[in-house]
């Protein structure tokens, strides 16, 4: 009797329980709804869209030197944003061409591409004068950097103090000079320049470290007597800078005491050489630019000190230059940008940072 | 419930063909938002490669004018100069179609590029044509310079630019490929969980309207098995099957109700046909005892009419009188023995009765009627009153002093016929009353002569009336008399 009750009572519950076909149908249609938007969805963000795009009011095109560096990718990305707030793109010109082209090349195509300015590390040749006559000649302003073409029609330079710099290094190596060899004895240096550039900027650096060198030495900073020889070194490609410093170093003609570095290539391969061949401590480089490589080597004690320079304000000069130039017709003739030497007393602040500068 | 009230109103064909659309809907719709995405996304791929088809077409024409200036250079032929006007043209036309935006997409800026290296290279390689046919050797030469130089930049250009297309493309083709194998998988998936969901919509849609056809199939099996004793079932549905069922329903209730009347009937046929047989077998008893009584009327009749001619020959009226009397009431009781009489003729048989009596008993009985004669034809049974006069004149007048009384009287209130003996004898007790009443006091048959008995009497009029009580005895006590009334239908 109770079993009956209950069997009764579940089928009443299941009764009420029962659900109706409306709402299963109206469920089902939801669910249906619901399944193809997000079907459209996903196809939706599974095909992307295009980046909106921006349209430009000028075209600068820079022209770096053969060997590329994150120096020059520095300045590069700061000419880049430099533009960006004035509405105008800088190419990294040559970036994208699958066929590596010199700078002279680089420079035709500029001007057949009609940019609206050139930003080129020039040299002094005559190839270079010509071709930045013929950009200028079809209106197109060209603003030389770091290395200059001074007898061209260029309308600015914009470059760094190498004659501060030259002191920086030369007061460094009248300290360093201290810890080499015996009072009267003679401190090898050793000036790696470029051997292909026959650009004033190197002089006058030189000039610099001489004049500070020479000084220090008659004024008794130190009591060595110091031998500084500019060593030509060709960095046109990847190899022959490493080569042209291993050379240098096992050389027999002159086993420098001082390494001095005047790019960042270069410094990355004498660092790399004295690492190699276990110079540690023997050779001191004194580096250029603040590169996390170069940074990590001096908090390693294998380089002694480096140049940082601001290529944030080299790349902005040279967009300021250009935009002032096409807007006013004139414009400063000479940008300099800050440096700032950094040794282990200081690298520790700049190791994972941006540097910051010094006037 | 609105939905709930609308499927009910819905007619059976209509669900169904609503049903079957709705699923079939259901499966379009979806088919055809899963073929739109196919759709689209194939639509895509064939656009991918659509730039390095281009970019391949301009590779080819700008070839193809550096080879007619060539040939020109070499050659002087108008023919080549023709073609080459002709590769220019469509050059140009090519070329006229690239971007000319400084764009922040790399591969639009690109095309800007080409395109004003194209217009210089074009323009070049003009300067060098003019300077052939012009015959100035230095100009076209240096011209040439330029314009070889130019195609080698436009032709690295062109092929950076298509390989870098083409190796975002490729990506994109992948993205799109895999996206393709997504969507693939993900329209089986939605389409299996359409088909699943519409068989559940189509079975539940189904049953809600099969179901109350089930049902009726069931109670009809059930009522064709002889089984009337369910309960009405419910109309879910104002469809075919609501109107069958209710009229399922009705039919029950009608039948029901006719087995029940036909039931009724029946039993009362059968109740009829019992009072009938107990009547006659009551009848039968009356005959009997009544044949037991009078062995031989023929021969009776005939030697009281021989006794009667005596009597008149010998000039005896008051014999002769009597003795016709007596055949009188001998000749009723055989004729009417078995029949309904009236209850004039009833009335007679007492008058013969008395007589007789009277004549025996040297007239000590008075006799008192009082007739209402507009109902003296109303129907009775035969044989009724003289049993009661008879009890009466054996039991209450015989055994008492003085002059006794017998009064009959007829009459009527409203629908029925009260006939009343009435004698002034010695009364009978309540108790006696009862057991006449009840049948349990049986006259002893010595005592009443072999006459009918009070119970038959009775019983009989119990039997022809249908009614419990057809006859009422009082008595006001003892030495009181006794009152008998029949009371009778007109």
């Amino acid at each position: 009797m109770n079993k009956k009750k209950s069997g009764n009572e579940f089928k009443e519950g299941a009764k009420r329980l029962r659900i109706p076909t409306s709402v299963i149908v109206t469920v089902f249609f939801l669910m249906t709804v619901i399944v193809m938007v997000l079907i459209f969805l996903n196809f939706l963000t599974s095909v992307e869209t295009p980046e909106p795009e921006k349209i430009y009011d000028r075209y600068y095109v820079m022209i770096g030197p053969e060997q590329e560096s994150s120096f020059w990718n520095e300045v590069y990305e700061s000419a880049h944003n430099a533009g960006e707030k004035n509405n105008v793109y800088v190419e990294h010109l040559g970036s994208n061409l699958l066929r590596h082209y010199p700078r002279e090349d680089l420079l035709r195509i500029a001007v057949a591409e009609s940019v609206d300015g050139i930003i080129v590390a020039a040299d002094d040749t005559e190839e270079m004068h010509d071709l930045i006559s013929l950009a200028t000649g079809r209106g197109i302003p060209v603003v030389t950097l770091m290395s200059d073409c001074p007898s061209s029609e260029r309308c600015s330079f914009v470059d760094i103090s190498n004659y501060n710099i030259g002191r920086e290094y030369g007061e460094r190596i009248i300290r360093v000079s201290r810890t080499k060899k015996n009072a009267g004895e003679t401190v090898k240096v050793a000036i790696l320049v470029d051997s292909h550039t026959k650009e004033s900027g190197q002089n006058v650096l030189y000039m610099g470290i001489q004049e500070t060198v020479e000084a220090g030495v008659k004024n008794g900073l130190t009591d060595r007597l110091i031998e500084i020889s500019l060593v030509p070194i060709d960095d046109s490609n990847a190899f022959s800078s490493q080569e042209g410093v291993r050379e240098l170093v096992f050389g027999a003609s002159l086993e420098p005491d001082v390494i001095v570095c005047l790019s960042e290539v270069e410094t990355n391969s004498a660092y790399q050489t004295v690492v190699d061949y276990n110079r540690v401590g023997v050779i001191t480089i004194l580096g250029y630019h603040d590169s996390p490589t170069i940074l990590n080597a001096i908090d390693r004690s294998v380089i002694e000190a480096t140049i940082a320079i601001d290529t944030d304000q080299l790349g902005s000069f040279c967009v300021e230059a250009l935009n002032e130039y096409i807007e006013l017709g004139y414009t400063s003739q000479y940008f300099t940008a800050d440096s700032l030497l950094i040794d282990s007393s200081n690298v520790s602040e700049y190791l994972g940072k941006e540097v910051p500068y010094e006037e | 419930m609105k939905n709930n009230s609308f499927f009910r109103r819905v007619s059976v064909k209509n669900k169904m063909i609503g049903i079957s659309l709705l699923a079939n809907i259901i499966i379009l719709v979806v088919n055809i938002a899963l073929m739109f995405g196919i759709n689209n996304l194939s639509d895509k791929m064939d656009m991918v490669y659509k730039d390095n088809l281009f970019l391949e077409e301009l590779m080819g024409s700008v070839e193809r004018v550096q080879k007619n200036m060539t040939e020109y250079l070499n050659t002087k032929n108008s023919d080549t100069l023709t073609e080459y006007y002709a590769s220019e043209q469509e050059f140009r036309d090519l070329f006229g179609q690239l971007d000319d935006d400084i764009s922040s997409h790399p591969f639009a800026r690109m095309e800007r590029n080409i395109k004003r290296m194209c217009k210089e290279y074009i323009d070049e390689v003009l300067l060098t044509i003019e300077g052939k046919r012009g015959r100035n050797v230095e100009k076209y030469r240096i011209r040439y310079e330029n314009a070889s130089r130019l195609y080698d930049y436009i032709e690295s250009a062109i092929y950076s630019l298509n390989n870098e297309q083409f190796a975002e493309n490729s990506g994109n083709y992948t993205k799109l490929l895999s996206a393709f194998r997504n969507f693939e998988m993900t329209s089986n998936l939605v389409l299996a969980l359409v088909i699943a969901g519409n068989i559940i919509v189509v079975t539940r849609l189904t049953l809600a309207v099969i179901r109350p056809l089930q049902n009726l199939t069931e109670k009809a099996g059930e009522v064709g098995h002889g089984n009337f004793d369910i309960p009405p079932l419910e109309v879910v549905n104002d469809d075919e099957v609501g109107v069958v069922t209710e009229a399922f329903n009705q039919m029950i209730v009608s039948i029901r109700d006719y087995i029940d009347r036909l039931r009724e009937s029946s039993a009362a046929e059968r109740r009829l046909r019992e009072n009938e047989l107990l009547m006659q077998a009551h009848l039968k008893e009356a005959q009997l005892k009544y044949l037991q009584a009078q062995i031989n009327p023929h021969f009776l009749f005939n030697t009281l009419n021989a006794g009667a001619q005596l009597a008149m020959m010998e000039g005896a009226d008051k014999t002769n009188g009597y003795i016709e009397h007596v055949a009188n009431f001998f000749r009723y009781n055989v004729k009417k023995g078995s029949e309904i009489v009236t209850i004039r003729e009833e009335v007679e048989l007492i008058d013969n009765y008395i007589y007789i009596l009277n004549v025996r008993f040297s007239g000590d009985i008075k006799y008192e009627k009082k007739l209402d004669e507009s109902v003296l034809d109303t129907p009775m049974p035969s044989m009724i009153l003289q049993p009661i006069v008879e009890n009466c004149v054996n039991h209450g007048i015989r055994e008492m002093m003085g002059e006794g009384c017998i009064r009959l009287e007829v009459c009527r209130i409203d629908d029925i016929v009260v006939v009343s003996i009435s004698d002034n004898g010695k009364g009978l007790s309540e108790e006696m009353i009862k057991d006449i009443l009840n049948g349990s006091l049986k006259t002893d048959p010595k005592s009443s002569g072999g006459g009918i008995g009070l119970d038959n009497v009775i019983a009989r009029l119990r039997l022809y009336t249908g009614e419990s009580d057809p006859i009422a005895i009082t008595s006001e006590g003892e030495g009181k008399g006794t009152r008998f009334d029949i009371y009778l239908d007109v």
